[in-house]
Order: structure tokens, then C-alpha cells, then sequence
């Protein structure tokens, strides 16, 4: 904890609403905090009070529609996630911020090796080749076998 | 275990399964209301209802007079559509055709579905081999090509459209047994199913008070999509002469008698292919859309 | 795989008997007697018997059921009351071409399909997505024969592109398949949109964009294949419905093909021809649906669980 400035991702305000038939839904309504370099911060919360959907907005993979960020910023290095381009936010998926989800029997292609699905996103940023990174880690697990087969071990380990 | 209890339960009970009959309800006509593509489909439907009851009022002319001096004759101010090969109106016949084809499509979808609905009853509801049995049944004539199970039933019976009726009937029964047996399956496995017979309920009651209503919207909705394949599939079996005869105004029939003079008077084919089209899309539309409103999760 | 596709071969038998004595059936609901047909008019009383005889009419219908499938496994469908030649000789000659058009047909089908739901869904509610939608309600709604005589119209009569009628050639082939194949090409196409719609709501696909994968990536590679593994049953129940369509287009186009050779012999009351024909269209379409089955497994490994 030396630098305690240097702030890398600070939201203010987050506002993410979703506009159904039944009406409008605030399921995230003016969230603030902030998080130094090295800091580890964990949201704890009930089911549905918002927590999936904060970590939705800092990506923008909000389904659009009926979801919508309605207000607020997201500072990540200083510079607003909210007016970034689809393209430049492409380069930060799952580069400079990535999340796992819940769920790995729906969260992962049921047609690919689960190994594979983890390599790509390294592969895709760090530009390297195919199965140099990743796969190996995960041999261990048996992961360059189908999903469909293993799942159920990896299932454990990868949540 | 105390008898105020019970009533009060059952009381509750009725109570509780009304109002969400009735919010269902409203929900699937508001539903149904936005899908405006949905609404234009029932207004195809009643347009052709309404022409298929006022035929006889509405013709210009007598849809069977025979006059050879004017025939062939291309769309003018006393025929709008033309004449066919012998002289008749062709807007005349094409109305009371409209009749035919809407006799044939809601008789031999009423049939099929009326024992597939009863297979499919059965076999959902009893299960065991008696499930079996049906579920091969269905399974071998789904196995036939197409409409060619109903051609071997005309071959035998004979070519007419009360034969086509009973055909295209038939090659429905399989789609309304596979529906309802999956409907009923799962309505069967609630408790309040074991519960109802608990307290003494026979089996027909059951079937006919608790699961039958389960089991109707998706049976309209398919009653509404097959109706399109049994009109397409009567004016399919017509055209080849195999269901109405001559001087029947059956549209597949004038379609037929029309590929003749496709270089002389391509209107003779245009205009009954146009309102088969018309009323096939009518029903697809409206099922489609009644689909959509009734169970968004149900598909194909 | 192998275990399943051996135990998928046997579970057809059952459906290819229930169908032989559907159509078995369906041939004793014969009003009058096959054999006073056969001996046509003025035989003599003893000229029928002696033939009723022959065919095996007198015996029991379980016993002429059970002949008739003995007979039929060996390739033997009676003989054509019209051209008293083989049934399955005058089958053969002309099942090559119907196989012909049905390939082109389900070649349209699928391709065009395809290719127009995946344009849908990828660009819902464009304009390219709400005329392709149009198109294929209209495709379903059309009748196929109807469909056949316009494009003879205006591609035949008026344009001069196409040959009106006949088969031999490629360009022979292309309005009979296109006829053919436009319905099932409108539902293909129809299924393969709300198909990749449903497929694109999935939590991989959130998963795939958190990567920070490019757009068309997530939709060919990890949406596609998800998405087409429902649509290829629906290919598999189109080749049925195709396979009866033929008898319409041949009716149209004048092609000397299976489903000409069917509705011909219903209108001289050739029964024997009718059976066989009707019989052997069936067992092509349950061994094709067997196909579809192994492909459907192949493509989805998931029902390995289940």
C-alpha cells in the first residue's frame, strides 16, 4: 500500500435501469466507490441487490435493451469508461478487466474445450499463438477434453 | 387435519386459480393486441370468412355459367379477374371457392385434431405401454414423406373433396398427439393433480376439467398454423386431381385447369394462387402471433 | 457413437413394418375387389376365382400381410397392373430423378436458409431482416405448385431463360428446385433467426463478449454452431415434406420422377404401383431421418448427459 492516490478505477454515482412493460427497475441507483492500485475490493449484498449488474455496467455488457446505464461514470486510469468506443472497450475486456461469471455449465460455449475458451481471451490480447499459454495451466486438469465430459470436475475448480 | 381447515383451504384454493386465469387472459389480449402483424392475420381470416358467408350476395355472376363465346377473356370491367376456359367469372368462382377451401381446412383440422387431442390425452395420461403404443403409432406416420400419406388414403378411397377432408385429416392427427401427450405429461406430474385425486376424483374429470384446459392454447395454435398446411395441402391434392372434380370452383382445381393456358391467359392460374396465398398467409400470421401471445417459450 | 447408431438401425425396423402395413392397410380400404379389377370386364366367375387364387386373396389378410412384407424385403412389389412390368423396375427408373431434384431442392433449402436467417438475426429488426421475414412468411404461405407455374411464366414464357418443362439438363433443374425448395428455405430461415436470437441471449455469449472478442467473432464462432444444431432437425423433417412436394413440382414441370410415377398410378387405380412407390419414398425419408439423427448427435454432445 504505498500508493495510496493512485486510484485505478473510481465509479461515481453508477446509475444502471432497466425499462420493461411493468415499468422502469433501478437495479443499480447511485453507486460510489473507489478503488486504489493493488487493492482488493469485495461487494457483498443479497441476491438481486445489484451486484452482477454493477460489475455488468464497469464492462458495459448491459443488455441493451431493456437495460440501460442511465447515469453517473466510471472512471478507469482517469479516463470514463461511458464515453469510450465499442472498439476501444473491446481492447479492455478481459485485457485490463476481466470477470468470471457464476455458472460455468451456461457461462461457457457447451461446444468448445472449456480450456480453450480461457486461452482465447489471453490469446486474443497478448497475441500469441495457439496453445501456448493457458491450455498448458490447465492440463492438469484435463480441461483440453471436451466441456461436455469434464465438466463436472472443472466445475469446482474453475468457480 | 381439522375440517374448518380444509374448507378454508379449498376455498383459498379456488380463490387463487381464478385470478391468474383471468390476469392470464389479459395479458395474452394485451399481448395479442401490440403484435399488429398478428391482428392484420385474424383480419385476413374474418375478410375471408365474411366472403366465404356472403358469397352467393356478393358474386357478379353465377360462378358455374358456361359461356364459350366470352371465354379466355382477360381482366375487364364486367369480369375483374377475367374468365376461365369455359366462360365463367373467375372472381364468382374464386368466392364461392373460398367456401370449399375454409369447409375443408377447418373439417379436416377439427378431425385431426378431435383424435389426435384423444390420442394424445390417452398416451399422456395413462403412460405405460398404452403411451407406447400410441407413441408408435404416431411415430410411423410421421414416417411417411410429406403429403404422401394422404395421396395413399385418396388412392384408396377415391378422388373427392370429402376424401381430401378425411386425408388431410388424418395427416394431422401425429402433430396434435405429439403436442398434447407433451402437454398433458407435464401437467400430470403437478401435485395438485395427485391431490385432486386424493379426494376421489375419477379419471375423466381430471382430464376434463384440470388438464384439458392446460392443454388448449397450444393446441389453438397449432389448430391456427395447421389450418394454413391443410388448406395448401387440399388445393395441392385438388390441382392434381385428386380431390375436387370439375366444375367444382375448388381453387387448386382452377389453378389446375389455368397451367393449360399459361401462355394464352396466365390470369386464369394468377388469381386463385393469389388467394390461396392470401388466406394460407392469413393463418400463418394469425397463428404466429396468437403463438407469440399464448407461450412466448413454445417454438416451431 | 457406434453403440448409438446401431441401436438407432434397429429402431427403425418397427417403424418400417408399422409403415408397410399402414400402407397395407390403407390398400384393403379398397372399395370392390383387386382381383375383379385385375381380370377387367366380362372375366367369368371362374377367371376371378382362379386369380383371386393366385394373388393369395382367399388366405387370411394377417397371412397376405405377412407375404407381402417377405415379398417386399426382397425387392419384390407386386407387378404394375398398367405395364404388368416389375413395380420396383419402373420405381427405379424413375427414382434417380426425383433423388436428383429432391438434393438441389434441400441444396436451396438449406443454403439459402441459412444464410437469410443468419442475416436476420445478425441485423434484427433492419430493414434486410424485416423484407427477408416477409419473404419467408410469404415462402410458407405460398402454394409450391403455384409458386412453379409462375416461374414458368415469367422465367419460361416470357423471359426464355429456362425450358418450360422436362429434365436432363442443369437448367432443366433450376425453377423444379427452387419451386421445391423455397417453403422449406422460408422455414429454415425462419428457425435459424430465432434460433441464433435465442442462442445470442446465452450467458457464453456474455461470457465471449467479456473477453473482449470482436462481434462477428462471437456471433460466427461461438453462436453459429450453438444455433444451427436445432435448425438441423428441422432440415431433417423438410427433406419429408420435400420428398412428398415432389409429387406436385414433377406434376408441374413434366418430370418423369417418383411422385409423377405415384399420382399417375392413383389415377388408373394401379394400386400395387401406388403401394411401392408410396412405400419406398417412406423408407428413403426414416433412413435420411436416421442420418439427421446421427448428425444431430454428432454436432450436440451435450445429450451425452442426459
Amino acid at each position: 500500500m504505498k500508493k495510496v492516490d493512485e486510484k485505478i478505477l473510481e465509479v461515481k454515482n453508477l446509475q444502471t435501469h432497466f425499462f420493461t412493460d411493468e415499468g422502469t427497475s433501478k437495479a443499480v441507483n447511485g453507486i460510489s466507490f473507489s478503488l486504489n492500485k493493488g487493492e482488493t475490493l469485495g461487494i457483498v449484498g443479497e441476491s438481486g441487490s445489484g451486484k452482477s449488474i454493477t460489475s455488468l455496467s464497469l464492462l458495459r455488457l448491459i443488455p441493451s435493451p431493456p437495460g440501460k446505464i442511465a447515469g453517473g461514470s466510471i472512471l478507469f486510469k482517469g479516463e470514463d469508461l461511458l464515453t469510450k468506443t465499442e472498439k476501444q472497450m473491446r481492447s479492455i475486456r478481459g485485457n485490463e478487466i476481466s470477470m468470471i461469471f457464476q455458472e460455468p455449465m451456461t457461462s461457457l460455449n457447451p461446444v468448445y474445450p472449456a480450456g480453450e475458451q480461457i486461452a482465447e481471451a489471453i490469446r486474443l490480447h497478448q497475441k500469441l499463438g495457439k496453445r501456448k499459454h493457458g491450455i498448458k495451466r490447465l492440463t492438469c486438469f484435463g480441461s483440453s477434453a471436451s466441456l461436455h465430459q469434464k465438466r463436472g470436475q472443472n466445475r469446482s475448480r474453475m468457480s | 387435519m381439522k375440517p374448518e381447515v380444509v374448507i378454508n383451504n379449498t376455498e383459498l384454493n379456488v380463490k387463487e386459480r381464478k385470478s391468474p386465469k383471468l390476469r392470464h387472459w389479459k395479458a395474452f389480449y394485451k399481448k395479442f393486441k401490440r403484435n399488429k402483424l398478428a391482428l392484420v392475420g385474424g383480419y385476413i381470416v374474418l375478410f375471408y370468412i365474411l366472403l366465404a358467408i356472403f358469397a352467393p350476395l356478393i358474386s357478379p355472376q353465377d360462378p358455374y355459367e358456361i359461356d364459350l363465346v366470352n371465354k379466355l377473356q382477360p381482366p375487364s370491367a364486367e369480369h375483374w379477374m377475367g374468365t376461365d376456359d369455359k366462360g365463367r367469372d373467375i372472381l364468382s368462382r374464386l368466392l364461392y371457392g373460398t367456401r370449399l377451401s375454409l369447409t375443408v381446412g377447418f373439417v379436416s383440422v377439427f378431425f385431426g385434431a378431435f383424435i389426435g387431442i384423444l390420442l394424445g390425452l390417452t398416451a399422456g395420461y395413462y403412460g405405460k405401454w398404452i403411451d407406447t403404443v400410441i407413441m408408435r403409432i404416431v411415430d410411423v406416420l410421421l414416417a411417411f414423406p410429406g403429403i404422401l400419406l394422404a395421396l395413399a388414403i385418396i388412392s384408396a378411397l377415391g378422388p373427392s373433396l370429402i376424401n381430401v377432408m378425411v386425408a388431410v385429416g388424418v395427416f394431422s392427427i401425429p402433430m396434435f398427439a405429439r403436442i398434447v401427450r407433451g402437454s398433458t405429461l407435464s401437467v400430470r406430474k403437478l401435485e395438485y393433480i395427485d391431490a385432486i385425486r386424493a379426494l376421489g376424483a375419477t379419471d375423466f374429470t381430471i382430464i376434463c376439467k384440470h388438464i384439458f384446459p392446460n392443454i388448449l392454447s397450444p393446441v389453438i395454435v397449432q389448430a391456427t398454423l395447421r389450418l394454413a398446411t391443410a388448406i395448401l395441402s387440399a388445393a395441392g391434392l385438388s390441382f392434381l386431381g385428386l380431390g375436387a372434380q370439375p366444375p367444382s370452383p375448388e381453387w387448386g382445381a382452377m389453378l389446375s385447369s389455368g397451367r393449360d393456358y399459361l401462355f394464352s391467359a396466365p390470369h386464369i392460374a394468377l388469381f386463385p394462387g393469389i388467394a390461396i396465398s392470401t388466406l394460407v398467409l392469413g393463418f400463418n400470421i394469425f397463428g404466429d402471433g396468437l403463438r407469440d401471445a399464448l407461450d412466448p417459450r413454445m417454438k416451431k | 457413437m457406434f453403440v448409438f447408431i446401431i441401436r438407432r438401425v434397429l429402431q427403425t425396423i418397427p417403424v418400417l413394418l408399422g409403415v408397410s402395413l399402414v400402407v397395407f392397410l390403407i390398400m384393403q380400404m379398397v372399395p370392390g375387389d383387386p382381383a375383379t379389377l385385375l381380370a377387367g370386364e366380362g372375366a367369368t366367375k371362374e377367371t376371378i376365382e382362379s386369380l383371386r387364387h393366385e394373388l393369395g386373396l382367399d388366405r387370411p389378410i394377417l397371412y397376405q400381410y405377412v407375404d407381402y412384407v417377405l415379398h417386399a424385403v426382397q425387392g419384390d412389389f407386386g407387378e404394375s397392373l398398367r405395364s404388368s412390368r416389375p413395380v420396383l423396375d419402373e420405381i427405379m427408373v424413375r427414382l434417380p430423378i426425383t433423388l436428383e431434384l429432391a438434393l438441389a431442392s434441400i441444396f436451396i433449402t438449406v443454403v439459402l436458409g441459412m444464410i437469410a436467417g443468419i442475416i436476420s438475426a445478425t441485423k434484427q429488426y433492419s430493414a434486410a431482416d424485416i423484407s427477408i421475414m416477409i419473404v419467408a412468411l410469404l415462402g410458407i404461405s405460398l402454394p409450391s405448385f403455384w409458386l412453379g407455374l409462375m416461374l414458368i411464366y415469367f422465367f419460361s414464357v416470357n423471359l426464355q431463360l429456362f425450358p418450360v418443362s422436362g429434365w436432363g439438363t442443369f437448367s432443366h433443374m433450376i425453377l423444379p428446385a427452387i419451386t421445391l425448395g423455397a417453403g422449406g428455405a422460408a422455414i429454415v430461415a425462419r428457425m435459424t433467426r430465432s434460433s441464433m436470437l435465442e442462442v445470442v441471449r446465452q450467458d457464453y455469449i456474455r461470457t465471449a463478449r467479456a473477453k473482449g472478442l470482436k462481434e462477428h467473432i462471437i456471433i460466427y464462432k461461438h453462436g453459429l454452431k450453438n444455433a444451427l444444431i436445432p435448425v438441423i432437425t428441422v432440415v431433417g423433417l423438410q427433406f419429408g415434406a420435400l420428398l412428398g412436394g415432389t409429387v406436385l413440382t414433377e406434376s408441374v414441370f413434366a418430370i418423369n420422377g417418383l411422385g409423377r410415377l405415384i399420382v399417375d398410378a392413383i389415377r388408373t387405380r394401379d394400386l400395387p404401383m401406388v403401394q411401392g412407390g408410396v412405400l419406398i419414398a417412406s423408407v428413403i425419408f426414416v433412413f435420411m431421418n436416421l442420418a439427421v439423427d446421427v448428425l444431430y448427435r454428432y454436432f450436440n454432445k451435450r445429450i451425452d448427459l442426459n
